[in-house]
């Protein structure tokens, strides 16, 4: 039984940054058994750095390396396919994204693009795998051991930053455990640091043992000697904690790719795969993404786009990367990638919603059409063939016509009714289209038209 | 070990930036385009890059058009017709706030990067001015303008750096107040951290997810999009609250919804109309909408202050503050402004550069209150906050690296004026000893909460903190 392409849209969304017109044809017709095993299919999960990573050129100019793996990113995001298996797969870096987001990192304090890219690698690579190897890889990888002050972190001058974070954002939540856990867990991650090379943006990760505190400390309900990773491995072994951790992770999954404030069984339901699969991530999203309420009105209408969804659902729906669509316009929407706002991250949903994120988003979609179709960019003709002014009027397709293949293109195969009521009235409004031999004019109504239709609110919702 | 970088880029993500990039990276496409093209003048284009015609590529450039009045009919109810706006309205009564005393207006300028408080406010008399000139060599200021105590007459022993007139003349008349070693204890001396704490302003512990000044907005019965207004395209964590913040205006004239040219008026109109029916797509699709209408209307009321009664004359902070002056001046009712000047992280080669950044503060806090309405000043005060000092010694490039206690600056006719605060000793410090700060930066907020806003401090800070003799009243 074929899908709805509504149907498509929202899984593709959700799973990744939304549907190209080639996915919706595509996989319409398929059973949803075989949209799933499309639309969640892990790939190319071993990505190469952009070259400016590892540039020797570059010398410490670390903020161009950075640079470059936004944009790097972007690309790789734009691409992602659910049915072209050489392009990158829609999970893998939705998932990446999720990761970047959860164990968050900022390159302005970690200023070290190297480090930062081992960090989005591990992303990648275990985004999708194990969450207990991921959260061990990350907690000693440079980029958190600068980011959370661990590197500073001895027997002798405790630094709880990380050993605290470990527990309140990444893997319990806050009120799970006690302050004396949080003096063990230092203790643990003591002598945990980073070694310098020759230059200070080269790093390694460096145990010292001689800063390590060997201590008998209380932790959860076991007192031994801890060393760090001891602290992960408990955490998710204790039958005390590995409820609630998976009860944490898997509530933030919900809330980030399903809606907010997900009903307690479903919670309950995930969190017992994830401890049967041994913290095995795919698991959790297959059964994720298969319930019944993820098809709920609730789930469809229930998140905003956060502004690096919406950029690059706009570039797949233009098909453009990075070169025009210029990811610095997500310091001004907000989301600045490789540069969350604090270790807890980016905030989720309706915290995109305002005035001052309503401008960017229309400047972005202005500054978008203009760069992509001036006759030097890249799409000069952008949206001919949507409005088919080359047409004579009367052979012309009518404004309901022109306003859903809009949508279409976009990602949208079902536009709300008074979307399209209210765009299709804008279009009678300005008339020439059905009324004059006249073409649109180029900077005028078809720029108009692709702005009306990335203003409104279909585009805005994940 | 600290990395250092610059702070323009730092700023970008802690709240989401400053105006600079954006406008910037924005201005340079369009030359770059149309320079390709041979086309209109960067000048032309920014701004009206929605004007219809105007775009024809290699056309003429497009003239400044006025409003319209009758394309934006004042009858579409999410628009306001900016010719409805008086560029200075009379105010007969200060907002009344919840406390039932009247709210003033706050205008906060962050000085990002960590802004060199002994370069600043400058120790003269004594062993303090002793140890700085000692410390600082090359890098310590000669020559600054002497302060005299504004009741007394008699020498404080501290001066401000030489491009610092405007603020010395204030001084003088008692309506500058200087808070010294201000800041906190157990700074790490990141950027990042620093300036998280220092917007968060909260005693308590955790990633800062809200700021002070949000907090506040969060408390208003009756929010409106004018009650908080960053200069800049996104807003800073300070005016970030659990439920709201602040709106953004950017430094140079807006331009989504406020073109005239007509094909625009029609799509910003449907975009207003549609925003006024419930969407299928659920309660958070109006929101969105509602934002896009909200913003239209933000941008297009705003738009007048821009040119009247004259051009700003620059995208910097004199032209920021210019626009937040026109901004009280309107009586919007906007409650708090804020705006962001940068680059303070002088490692080396200082006395240049960071006199540079002096003059331009001096002269927007000039430009600001030549431009702001008598009626309004005394419902006005002007705060600058930094998010760290720097090391009393100099370092071998001719700078000075981070460090940990600074000053700031509270201005205005109801500045209690005069120093405030012990200044921190600077007695056997060492090439990498800081100045601990001896005022908690904590106290300043609390003052202009309570004083100033007619907020609860202890609610909005999370713990009590004691005033400090910064303003002489609330706003008149």
């Amino acid at each position: 039984m074929p899908v709805s392409q509504a149907d498509v849209a929202h899984l593709l969304r959700r799973v990744g940054f939304g549907a190209t017109e080639a996915e919706l044809n595509a996989l319409s017709p398929l059973s949803l058994s075989q949209v799933y095993t499309k639309a969640l299919a892990v790939r190319d999960k071993s990505p190469t750095p952009p070259s400016a990573v590892n540039d020797p050129a570059l010398g410490t100019l670390e903020w161009e390396r950075i640079n470059a793996m936004k944009n790097w990113w972007t690309d790789r995001m734009v691409a992602t396919s659910a049915i072209d298996t050489s392009k990158p797969s829609p999970l893998v870096e939705k998932m990446a994204l999720f990761w970047h987001n959860h164990f968050a990192t900022s390159g302005d304090k970690c200023y070290n693009g190297r480090a930062m890219w081992e960090q989005n690698l591990l992303f990648h690579t275990q985004g999708t795998g194990n969450f207990r190897t991921l959260c061990k890889a990350v907690s000693i990888g440079t980029a958190m051991l600068n980011y959370l002050d661990n590197e500073s972190n001895t027997k002798w001058s405790p630094n709880q930053n990380f050993g605290r974070e470990l527990m309140e954002l990444f893997m319990l939540g806050v009120g799970n455990y006690t302050e004396s856990d949080v003096v063990t867990s230092a203790a643990a991650w003591s002598g945990h640091g980073v070694q310098y090379g020759t230059n200070w943006n080269l790093t390694t990760y460096l145990f010292r043992p001689e800063w390590h505190d060997t201590q008998l400390r209380p932790f959860l309900g076991k007192t031994q000697v801890w060393n760090g990773p001891q602290i992960i491995d408990w955490i998710l072994d204790n039958p005390a904690t590995r409820t609630i951790a998976a009860k944490f992770i898997c509530r933030k999954l919900w809330t980030w790719l399903v809606h907010p404030n997900p009903a307690d069984n479903i919670v309950n339901d995930l969190a017992a795969i994830f401890i049967s699969n041994k913290w095995a991530i795919m698991p959790v999203l297959n059964a994720m993404f298969r319930r019944a309420e993820f098809w709920s009105a609730t789930a469809r209408n229930g998140l905003v786009r956060t502004p690096v969804e919406y950029m690059v659902a706009a570039g797949r729906g233009v098909g453009v990367g990075s070169a025009t669509l210029h990811p610095h316009w997500w310091d001004a929407m907000g989301q600045s990638l490789f540069y969350p706002p604090n270790v807890s991250g980016w905030r989720p949903n309706d915290y995109w919603i305002s005035t001052s994120a309503a401008t960017t988003r229309a400047d972005f979609a202005e500054n978008l059409y203009w760069q992509a179709s001036n006759p030097s960019g890249p799409l000069p003709n952008l949206w001919k063939d949507i409005v088919n002014d080359d047409l004579a009027p009367a052979q012309r397709p009518d404004p309901t016509t022109v306003v859903t293949k809009a949508f279409r293109r976009m990602g949208v195969p079902n536009p709300a009714p008074e979307t399209v009521t209210s765009l299709v009235a804008w279009c009678v409004a300005n008339r020439h289209q059905w009324t004059s031999a006249e073409p649109w004019s180029h900077w005028g109504e078809r720029a108009h038209l692709f702005r009306l239709v990335l203003t409104s609110p279909d585009m805005q919702m994940a | 070990m600290t990395m250092d970088h610059e702070f323009s880029d730092a700023m970008r993500r802690l709240s989401v930036a400053d105006d600079g990039p954006t406008a910037w990276s924005r201005r340079q496409f369009l030359i770059r385009a149309m320079a390709a093209t041979g086309g209109l003048t960067a000048a032309g284009m920014v701004g009206r890059m929605g004007s219809a015609h105007a775009q024809e590529v290699g056309g003429p450039p497009a003239p400044p058009e006025a409003v319209n009045p009758a394309v934006y009919s004042p009858a579409t109810p999410e628009l306001v017709a900016p010719t409805e706006l008086l560029p200075v309205a009379p105010q007969a009564a200060p907002v009344i706030g919840e406390a039932g005393v009247p709210v003033g207006q706050l205008l906060i300028i962050q000085l990002g990067g960590g802004n060199d408080g002994l370069n600043t406010l400058v120790p003269i008399a004594g062993s303090l001015g002793t140890d700085y000139r000692a410390y600082r060599g090359q890098v310590a200021i000669t020559n600054p303008i002497a302060l005299n105590d504004p009741l007394s007459g008699a020498a404080t022993g501290f001066g401000l750096h030489p491009n610092l007139p405007y603020l010395a003349q204030l001084y003088a008349q008692g309506q500058v107040s200087i808070v010294r070693g201000v800041g906190y204890a157990g700074s790490t001396l990141s950027h990042f951290d620093t300036t998280a704490t220092w917007m968060a302003g909260t005693a308590a512990n955790g990633p800062p997810n809200t700021g002070w000044l949000g907090r506040w907005l969060d408390t208003f019965p009756t929010p409106g999009p004018f009650d908080a207004i960053q200069i800049g395209s996104s807003i800073p964590l300070h005016l970030v609250g659990a439920t709201r913040k602040a709106s953004s205006l950017p430094p140079h004239e807006p331009y989504f919804g406020t073109s005239a040219d007509a094909s625009d008026q029609l799509a910003y109109r449907q975009l207003a109309a549609a925003s006024t029916t419930p969407s299928s797509r659920g309660p958070l699709a109006d929101r969105m909408n509602a934002a896009f209408a909200g913003a239209m209307r933000i941008n297009s009321t705003a738009l007048p202050l821009y040119s009247q009664p004259a051009p700003l004359g620059s995208n910097d902070l004199v032209g920021g503050l210019r626009l937040a002056a026109r901004l009280f001046n309107a009586n919007l009712g906007v409650r708090v402004i804020s705006a962001g000047h940068h680059d303070f992280d002088q490692h080396d080669e200082e006395l240049g550069t960071h006199g540079d950044r002096l003059t331009v503060l001096n002269a927007a806090i000039a430009a600001f209150f030549a431009e702001l309405s008598p009626a309004q000043a005394s419902r006005t005060t002007v705060m600058t906050f930094s998010e760290f000092g720097r090391k009393p010694w100099a370092n071998a490039s001719r700078g000075t690296d981070h460090g940990k206690a600074s000053c700031l600056f509270v201005i205005g006719p109801q500045a209690a004026g005069g120093l405030v605060g012990d200044h921190p000793s600077l007695a056997g410090l060492g090439q990498w000893d800081d100045m601990e700060a001896t005022t908690d930066f904590r106290r300043v907020y609390a003052s202009i909460l309570q004083t100033w806003l007619g907020a609860n401090p202890t609610s909005i800070l999370g713990g009590t903190y004691a005033p400090l003799p910064i303003l002489r009243g609330g706003p008149l």
